[in-house]
């Protein structure tokens, strides 16, 4: 049974790992266990994007883990129509 | 006639007198309030405390228990403040990082969004500071989070944006809610006005933000429409601002103040 650190790092590197695979500009910023789940905090430039209390079964699950990063994604891009308008 | 006219002035003086004894009265019943509330307080964050010390480094509930810590020391300087008013004047205001603030507030109010709120943050790295007390800041700050997070039951956007505007700091905190229609627009900022459920909402959140903002020689901005969402702007002096107005008296705070939305 792995312990809480040793789960966050594998947890890192998965999504560190989706974003590799997705080519995505936004980076992992933090991520922490709490009470309620996951908080998960992407970064891109000045930029958070923060989601919290995320079930850890999105991140054992790679079709979760992608919805949940085509979400961050569209906030991503949605941010930068933004900027750039 | 006269005599008409001297009824009127003693019945204005009579009217005054009561006011502000009324005043009085409920300046001491805040005091007698904040001062219970204080207590009560007292006693979270020692039980808190002691929760803090008996929980690991890496146990998932510390972050839970420091966060009630911070909003207990947040509670209690308010305290403090209500207990001040009706004794000494507010303290003198000080240099106060937004950013930092926005960063404080969030950490605090994060695990109340939810699974179904996206927190967005867009902090300009070179923000100006501003001149403010910062416990009225973060309850500046703190009743507008709280507000869009109401605005959203089934989830949504918070952004919260901050940004150096002409000669102000902008502080801006929208929602992708429910947005207001024209009558709680114009009621907005009235004290005990709520269109939350009996027993949620005090209707002096947005009533207290006006207050701390004006004070601060600020100014607000509403930009909502109904089904559209509500994003609050405010814009605080800035510090080099501040500390010139007296040789630039004449300079706006914004360049075009209210041109988005309704100014308060």
């Amino acid at each position: 049974m792995s312990s809480g650190a040793s789960r966050d790092n594998d947890i890192r590197q998965k999504i560190e790992t989706a974003l590799a695979r997705r080519k995505e500009a936004f980076a992992l910023g933090h991520l922490a266990w709490t009470a309620d789940g996951y908080t998960v905090k992407f970064r891109q430039g000045i930029v958070d994007i923060v989601r919290t209390a995320v079930d850890d079964g999105v991140f054992k699950d790679d079709a979760r883990l992608d919805t949940m990063l085509d979400a961050f994604a569209a906030t991503s891009g949605s941010l930068a129509v933004c900027r750039s308008r | 006639m006269t005599e008409g006219r001297a009824v009127s002035a003693r019945d204005q003086s009579a009217r005054l007198e009561q006011a502000l004894a009324d005043n009085a009265t409920l300046r001491r019943h805040a005091s007698s309030v904040a001062h219970d509330f204080n207590n009560l307080l007292a006693v979270i964050t020692g039980y808190t405390e002691m929760m803090l010390k008996r929980l690991r480094a890496d146990d998932p509930l510390r972050r839970n228990a420091e966060a009630i810590k911070r909003a207990t020391e947040w509670g209690s300087a308010l305290a403090q403040q209500i207990l001040s008013g009706s004794r000494r004047p507010a303290p003198a205001p000080v240099p106060v990082d937004l950013n930092q603030l926005v960063g404080n507030v969030t950490r605090v109010l994060q695990p109340l969004l939810g699974d179904a709120i996206e927190l967005v943050t867009r902090l300009s790295p070179s923000l100006a500071r501003v001149s403010a007390n910062p416990h009225q800041i973060g309850q500046v700050i703190m009743n507008l989070v709280v507000n869009a997070r109401d605005a959203m039951p089934n989830g949504g956007r918070l952004t919260i944006e901050t940004g150096n505007v002409g000669q102000a700091v902008m502080l801006a905190v929208g929602d992708t809610g429910c947005g207001m229609d024209d009558e709680t627009r114009a009621r907005l900022f009235e004290p005990y006005f709520t269109t939350k459920e009996p027993g949620r909402g005090s209707g002096l959140g947005l009533a207290t933000v006006y207050d701390i903002v004006t004070q601060c020689g600020g100014q607000i901005s509403v930009i909502s429409d109904a089904g559209a969402g509500t994003t609050f702007k405010i814009y605080l002096p800035r510090m080099a601002a501040t500390a010139t107005a007296a040789h630039t008296s004449t300079r706006p705070l914004l360049p075009t103040a209210g041109a988005d939305g309704k100014t308060a």
